[in-house]
């Protein structure tokens, strides 16, 4: 474990203080492990050969890494000035504004919610061929949903996350097995030799490139969590940052192994029909047939793990983000409560299961299959709006650190942010452009509409209701991105200055 | 003589039968850390600025904890955040305060058996102190009468640890609102500990469990 050396003169209060609070590695693992690196190569890489019919996602997957790490520079180049650092809404109501602050707060609330339901059905898909080959049985995936529901549903009134160590061991053996399984493609080329068109960079050309993007950034989710930890974290100014770099590195040299590994052992003509039969069965089918069964067995196992891990992960951010609008009274203060058992944001996480059961319910009555129909879709649509997200937290850190001077350096408060808003900018508009293929859906399909439509409405209603509150209840306007620190149910208020000085 | 403000937190956060927090320990332990340093606020020992404890140059205080804390406080000026002086205390108030609840004669230790192991349970020695200090709060406010200033802080911080409805029971909605107008009455320090009290509840949820 990483440790820092400890100050020379330091009270007991300052090393009790500090037995609380998180190094690097820890927040690592958090970050990753909501990422998923297994689920993220079964299930995306897979769906998004599949699905897109391309072979060029290794190169979105660069992309999208680069795009994400100048990104991420203003991301915590901001944090540490932020009241509640872990939510995007927090940033955006200090940067751009509150109203607007209202709107992304929702907006990341549908976001995580969609993710999280659409969870369920990789688990089905998960854990489906290991029952078979474990008991000989075959289960409805939504039978299997339902178990990993109630899972979910009893952790989160619980307010239990995974714990650090069984994070890592579960993270270290993912992220092993994920490379042993690569390795071997890379070793096991489709026609005898190692095909690299998959690398090409004229992938970024072709008609559909914001399939790519959608489905990198997709893979990629989870590396925003680290900052939620900037109060928490041994070294504030250091922790973060380097936990979220760490995190999406890791991540990018994985997916980008993982993803060329497979266009290169089905043989970059074939991947994509190949991904179409095999689903996510795909990474499976090529281990299996150069590592043998046992190796197989292994990967199904930590494919289950790592769909579980991240959904107890997706759901108490949901959570969260209700219990800290909650807190603000952006949403009805109910949200706000805590269990007087243990603490959890009761309200927001059983609003969450409560939706998960009717989405699991309503895919059950009405078919479809798990991976594609439920996963898919769904974290699909959940993936575009954390990428308007994204492109508004970027122009919020430009904005923010134009109307308050600070001695941060320019690069991090002015020329990565700038990048970052016009990639993230362009990369919107080319997965909005591409968005029949985003959602593999045919291009007269009213689902195209109506999810950006769902996006556009929560944010209008929710700049409609910044305005309202700020013409009607300034108390709970001035409270907006606060999070916890809204202090409304005393309505004191937090000494944190004037609004836009603290 | 009136019980100090932590003591009276206690009583009235704390079942008097089965002796447990009714708002679960984390919470009440928050609720004790921010009713300690209440005390020193009362006492005049200490101020709060911009989210800081600032020391100030006064008589010490007259009882021997709150004499303790202030010395504690001294003893590591290189931590004055308010924030983390609550975390840090929240974790060994709850012993602090019933030692000093012991001392006085006004919690008595039991022994109760739970399955094989026994454990000491501490309950009220007088049932009707500990009612009659929530009775006392519920019944000025809800006849709009001024509370004295350390009553107001008692109240806010059941507001701040969400024991409204534990406390004030049925006229719970009813003083919602004279008791927020008496909230803002209070000094800035004052004011500023409440407020950072309900913001640790709250960031103890939004906190990872680990």
């Amino acid at each position: 474990m990483h440790t820092t050396p400890k100050p020379s003169k330091t009270g007991k209060v300052t090393s009790v203080l500090a037995k609380d609070r998180l190094g690097v590695p820890a927040v690592t693992y958090f970050a990753i492990s909501m990422g998923s690196p297994f689920l993220a190569t079964a299930g995306v890489i897979t769906s998004g050969y599949a699905i897109t019919g391309q072979v060029g996602i290794p190169v979105g997957i660069v992309v999208m890494g680069a795009v994400l790490a100048l990104f991420a520079v203003g991301f915590v180049t901001m944090a540490p000035y932020v009241p509640n650092a872990g939510a995007f809404n927090a940033y955006i109501s200090k940067g751009i504004g509150r109203p607007a602050g209202v709107a992304a707060g929702w907006m990341a609330l549908l976001s995580y919610n969609a993710m999280q339901v659409g969870l369920y059905g990789a688990l089905g898909d998960a854990a489906k061929p290991l029952l078979r080959a474990w008991f000989g049985i075959d289960v409805a995936w939504w039978v299997i949903a339902l178990v990993g529901w109630a899972i979910v549903a009893f952790l989160g009134m619980q307010h239990i996350d995974l714990n650090g160590k069984v994070l890592a061991v579960l993270l270290a053996a993912e992220v092993l097995v994920v490379l042993v399984y690569a390795v071997s493609s890379l070793f096991h080329p489709a026609d005898g030799s190692v095909s690299l068109v998959a690398l090409e960079p004229s992938h970024l050309f072709e008609p559909g490139v914001g399939a790519l993007l959608a489905l990198a950034l997709l893979a990629f989710i989870g590396f925003e969590t680290a900052v939620v930890f900037s109060e928490e974290a041994r070294s504030p100014g250091r922790t973060v940052p380097v936990a979220t770099f760490s995190a999406l590195a890791v991540m990018a040299v994985l997916y980008l192994l993982a993803s060329l590994a497979m266009s290169v052992a089905a043989g970059p003509a074939h991947i994509g029909d190949m991904a179409h039969q095999y689903g996510s069965g795909l990474v499976f089918h090529l281990a299996g047939e150069q590592l043998g069964p046992a190796m197989v067995g292994i990967g199904r196992f930590l494919y289950f793990t790592s769909v579980l891990a991240c959904m107890i992960a997706v759901h108490n951010t949901a959570a969260r983000y209700a219990f800290a609008m909650g807190r603000e009274r952006v949403l009805p203060a109910v949200f706000g409560q805590t269990s007087h058992r243990n603490s959890s944001p009761k309200v927001g996480s059983l609003s969450q299961s409560a939706l998960g059961l009717v989405v699991i319910l309503v895919y059950a009555v009405i078919g479809g299959d798990p991976l594609r129909d439920l996963f898919y879709l769904w974290n699909s649509a959940g993936a575009l709006g954390i990428l308007i997200l994204l492109a508004l937290t970027s122009i919020t850190v430009l904005v923010y650190f134009a109307r308050n001077p600070s001695g941060e350096p320019v690069f991090r408060r002015v020329v990565a942010p700038a990048i970052s808003s016009v990639c993230t900018v362009i990369a919107l508009v080319l997965v909005l452009v591409n968005l029949d293929k985003v959602f593999d859906l045919p291009s007269s399909s009213p689902v195209l509409l109506a999810i950006p439509g769902a996006y556009v409405l929560i944010g209008v209603f929710g700049v409609l209701w910044g305005l309202h509150l700020r013409a009607n209840r300034p108390e709970i306007y001035a409270n907006i991105g606060r999070g916890a620190k809204s202090a409304a149910r005393t309505g004191l208020g937090l000494g944190l200055g004037a609004p836009d000085e603290q | 003589m009136p019980l100090l403000l932590a003591d009276d937190y206690y009583l009235i956060a704390h079942d008097d039968v089965s002796g447990t927090a009714r708002c679960g320990e984390g919470r009440a332990g928050l609720g004790l850390a921010g009713a300690l340093l209440g005390e020193l606020v009362l006492f005049g020992s200490i101020d709060i600025e911009r989210r800081n404890i600032v020391i100030l140059d006064a008589p010490s205080p007259g009882d021997a904890l709150a004499r303790a804390l202030l010395e504690e406080l001294l003893r590591n000026s290189d931590v004055t955040s308010v924030p983390d002086w609550l975390q840090y205390l929240s974790q060994k108030a709850q012993s602090q305060v019933v030692q000093r609840l012991l001392h006085a004669g006004h919690l008595r230790p039991t022994e109760v058996r739970r399955l094989l192991q026994t454990r000491t349970i501490y309950v009220p020695t007088d049932m009707n102190v500990a009612a009659w200090v929530a009775a006392r709060l519920a019944n000025a406010l809800s006849k709009n009468e001024q509370l004295p200033v350390p009553d107001v802080v008692l109240s806010g911080l059941v507001v701040a640890t969400e024991l409204e409805l534990e406390v004030f029971q049925h006229v719970a909605s009813e003083v919602a609102r004279p008791l927020r107008r008496q909230l803002t009455g209070l000094p800035p320090a004052l004011r500023a500990l409440l407020s950072e009290t309900e913001a640790a509840v709250g960031d103890a949820v939004l906190r990872h469990r680990r």
